[in-house]
């Protein structure tokens, strides 16, 4: 029988300039209860739980905690309320012993002194209930992240939380870790707690949880129980679809006995990803489809020397090369667009002219400084040729719309002549004339004999624009398909059931 | 060797034990007669809790984080203020002189600190300047000189109690409060700290209060191991920070031993051992400055140096 609702959310909403990021979200979750939070980047998720926890202020919509309305005003207000969160990376201090942060901020006191007595007794009590035999006296670095993560929930169920949220805590945990963590999640639930999981791992969600609730673009899509919904159904609506978006883009066209221009040889960074292998031949599109955390983005950046490759090797025209760091990628003319542009891509602070000629001049050398006007000249038939839409070249990036930022980047490695373009999810967050313009400059490179690796979360692009896809599943590459005769039913399936 | 025992208290002692001997042998052995007779050896050490006690002092915002160039212009400042207030009531005008002004100077940065929000080095240099100033206008121009009979802190075993004093509250501090752990926990994530309900700027405010208590510590034990005290101004005062602040590093390099008063008090007897050294070998007082800024910068390297691919700034 279902335990009775311990949180209640009713109409969320929450509106950041320029975009609603929740849009009237309803959410429940249950006593002793494991409810998975599900949906793709930008979906709401992470806004939702801020929003319990007092982080994002909602706009309209009511929070009852056991029928009480709540409005906590941050972090601490929730916790004491007894809504306790753990988040992907591990929030404490690792300079202190794993029993001090479990109780920084309400050490119990004796005599006017910290009672570490007490203090390292309760903790080693603590870490005994998950199976945990440790000495809690040691700094928490000196202990593994699974038991750094642990520490966090020690933190988090000691303060008698009522609702736990776990916000990816298995993205750095092994499989023997996982299914501690796992056996941790039941004994709470068993004690009534209800628990909120988020994580991009399929298998994770019907392994531990009892309900699914689904976000897309800041909308409710559903509250679901874990066997009213199959895996390729829970992909779908996750994902998503536009129909009534049709792009009139043809993908290029690559002959059967066209050069490889790239090819990664069983390469991994020793962490993440194991071993993949992969080839892209010259003016060749090829496709990464998968969920976040699939291991799209990581093997971008193993490729262009943002992520040290430690294993496997990489040929580059046939010639194998070296990519320790991103400039032995830039000059190889390897280019590429990171995930996050504005963190990663994109100098707010810079001109566009400055944003576009950075990789022109790195390969250039240092030594042999283009001329302002040079600079102006290059900035000026770009912003034209891409339609920037700016006043003139001295405009700041970080002025610009998403869209025109976006095409900023891609100005400066088109600029740089690349012979391999890797961008990712280049279309991510911006409107839809922008994307059919990002997508059109994808091909046609592809047709000047630019070789693109394209990453997107957006099925319907990438298969509407790749020669070949790619299909990743935690952290593998499980699968190549055709890119002109697959479907996104195909794809699908085989990200939620692995192999075809 | 065991992980545990390399992590251990003994392990952090030994090692500053070894570099003591290290230093010593060095000198001893370029310069036999004039350096390191156990007379020798008691002066420089001393000399060396003098800058212990600020070393102690500054490692509660060091921790955190945060720098303070006010200290030198807040030793003399305090330093005056502790005399001119003991020619009126000796001993008890001298000590509450010192600690009182030390602490209300450490207070005043605190709550600036908070409120400007600007980077802790603008605003202690800013400090500085108005200290040297005031520190100017208190003496009157004129170099102020402790009374004769009220020097019991001016050599053994006034200055030892006194520092030895200040050295068991930085550990009742360090261990039985909230104070050291909070410290710790602002340094290894400040955002962290605060989400686990730690009054973030609360804390760097009684931090800077510390410091400076324990810097009127200093200016008691200045001022007494030197008699007298002239206000300068024109940043000279700078040149004071950095030999506490040296004592600082290593207290935070050994840490992780769970021993960072005792590396603090030996980092600095190491200090001076280098110092006299090269006095006893009769090279010129500049080359003290070349000692300190070398020390200075192979220290830090060791202690706050940034893992693989980190940004320094």
């Amino acid at each position: 029988m279902p335990g009775k609702n311990i949180l209640e959310m009713r109409g969320i909403t929450i509106q950041f300039p320029g975009v609603k990021a929740l849009d009237g979200v309803d959410f429940t979750l249950r006593e002793g209860e494991i409810h998975s939070l599900l949906g793709e980047n930008g979906a709401g998720k992470s806004t939702l739980i801020k929003c319990i926890t007092g982080v994002n202020k909602k706009d309209s919509g009511t929070i009852l905690l056991d029928g009480h309305e709540i409005n906590p005003s941050g972090p601490n207000e929730a916790m004491s309320l007894g809504i306790s969160t753990v988040f992907q990376e591990v929030n404490l201090c690792p300079n202190l012993s794993v029993a001090e942060n479990i109780f920084v901020g309400r050490q119990p006191m004796k005599h006017g002194g910290i009672d570490w007595n007490e203090i390292n007794k309760r903790a080693e009590e603590l870490m005994n209930r998950f199976h945990l035999d440790i000495d809690v006296t040691r700094p928490l670095s000196y202990y593994s992240t699974a038991i750094q993560q642990m520490t966090s929930i020690a933190r988090a169920v000691d303060v008698q939380a009522k609702v736990l949220i776990l916000d990816e805590p298995t993205s750095s945990l092994d499989e023997n870790e996982v299914q501690l963590l796992f056996s941790v999640m039941r004994e709470l639930k068993a004690s009534g707690m209800g628990i909120i999981f988020i994580t991009h791992f399929l298998d994770q969600i019907y392994a531990v949880s009892d309900r699914m609730t689904i976000l897309r673009n800041g909308h409710l899509i559903g509250t679901y129980n874990i066997d009213e919904l199959g895996k390729v159904e829970l992909v779908t609506k996750m994902v998503g679809k536009d129909m009534d978006v049709i792009f009139s883009l043809k993908r290029a066209e690559v002959s059967p006995d066209a050069p490889v221009m790239l090819k990664a040889e069983h390469i991994g960074d020793g962490s993440k990803i194991d071993d993949i292998s992969l080839t892209v031949k010259r003016g060749e599109l090829v496709g990464f489809a998968g969920l976040l955390g699939s291991g799209r983005t990581e093997t971008a950046e193993m490729l262009f020397g943002a992520v040290k490759t430690v294993k496997g090797d990489i040929y580059l025209d046939g010639e194998k090369i070296e990519i320790k760091q991103p400039f032995d990628a830039i000059k190889s003319q390897l280019a590429f667009c990171p995930e996050d542009r504005k963190r990663d891509g994109i100098i707010g602070d810079l001109s566009i002219r400055e944003n576009i000629m950075l990789a022109v001049q790195s390969r250039k050398g240092f030594m042999k400084p283009m001329t302002r006007q040079e600079q102006t000249e290059l900035a000026d038939k770009y912003i034209a040729l891409l339609g920037i839409a700016t006043p003139d070249c001295e405009k700041k990036a970080g002025e610009l719309s998403g869209g025109n930022q976006q095409k900023v980047i891609l100005a400066r490695w088109i600029a740089a002549s690349p012979k391999v373009l890797i961008l990712d999810e280049p279309t991510r967050g911006i409107d839809i004339g922008a994307k059919a313009e990002i997508q059109r400059l994808m091909l046609e490179m592809c047709r000047d004999g630019v070789s693109v690796i394209f990453i997107s979360s957006e099925l319907d692009e990438i298969i509407r624009c790749s020669n070949r896809v790619i299909i990743m599943r935690d952290r593998e590459k499980v699968a190549e398909v055709d890119g002109a005769s697959c479907t996104q039913q195909d794809i699908l399936r085989i990200i939620a059931e692995g192999a075809a | 060797m065991g992980k545990s025992f390399r992590n251990s208290k003994f392990f952090g002692f030994m090692i500053l034990a070894v570099m003591v001997l290290f230093f010593y042998a060095v000198f001893k052995f370029l310069s036999p007669s004039n350096f390191g007779s156990p007379a020798n050896l008691f002066s420089y050490f001393q000399s060396s809790i003098i800058y212990s006690v600020g070393g102690c002092g500054l490692y509660f915002i060091v921790v955190m984080g945060l720098f303070d160039f006010a200290v030198g212009a807040n030793i003399v400042l305090s330093s005056i203020v502790g005399v001119i207030l003991s020619e009126k009531f000796g001993y008890a005008g001298f000590i509450v002189g010192c600690l009182g002004c030390g602490t209300l100077i450490g207070i005043i940065i605190g709550m600036l600190y908070n409120r400007l929000n600007v980077p802790s080095m603008i605003v202690t240099v800013g400090i500085m300047l108005i200290l040297e100033s005031v520190a100017v206008f208190a003496a009157g121009g004129v170099k102020q000189t402790l009374a004769p009979e009220l020097r019991f802190f001016s050599g053994a075993p006034g200055n030892i109690i006194l520092a030895f004093l200040a050295f068991a509250l930085m550990w009742f501090i360090l261990n039985y409060t909230r104070i050291g752990t909070y410290c710790n926990a602002i340094g290894s994530n400040e955002f962290t700290a605060k989400n686990m309900g730690i009054d973030v700027k609360k804390y760097k405010l009684i931090g800077f209060a510390l410091l400076h208590f324990f810097v009127g510590i200093m200016a008691i034990l200045t001022v007494s191991y030197g008699t007298t005290m002239t206000a300068l101004t024109g940043m000279s005062t700078m040149s004071r920070n950095f030999q506490p602040l040296m004592g600082t590093f290593f207290g935070v390099a050994f840490r992780k031993y769970g021993n960072p008063i005792s590396a603090i008090v030996i980092g600095e007897f190491i200090i001076a051992i280098i110092f006299n050294g090269f006095v006893a070998l009769g090279a010129p007082t500049t080359i003290q400055n070349v000692v300190t800024g070398a020390a200075l910068l192979a220290i830090v390297t060791l202690t706050a140096r940034g893992g693989r691919g980190s940004v320094i700034k």
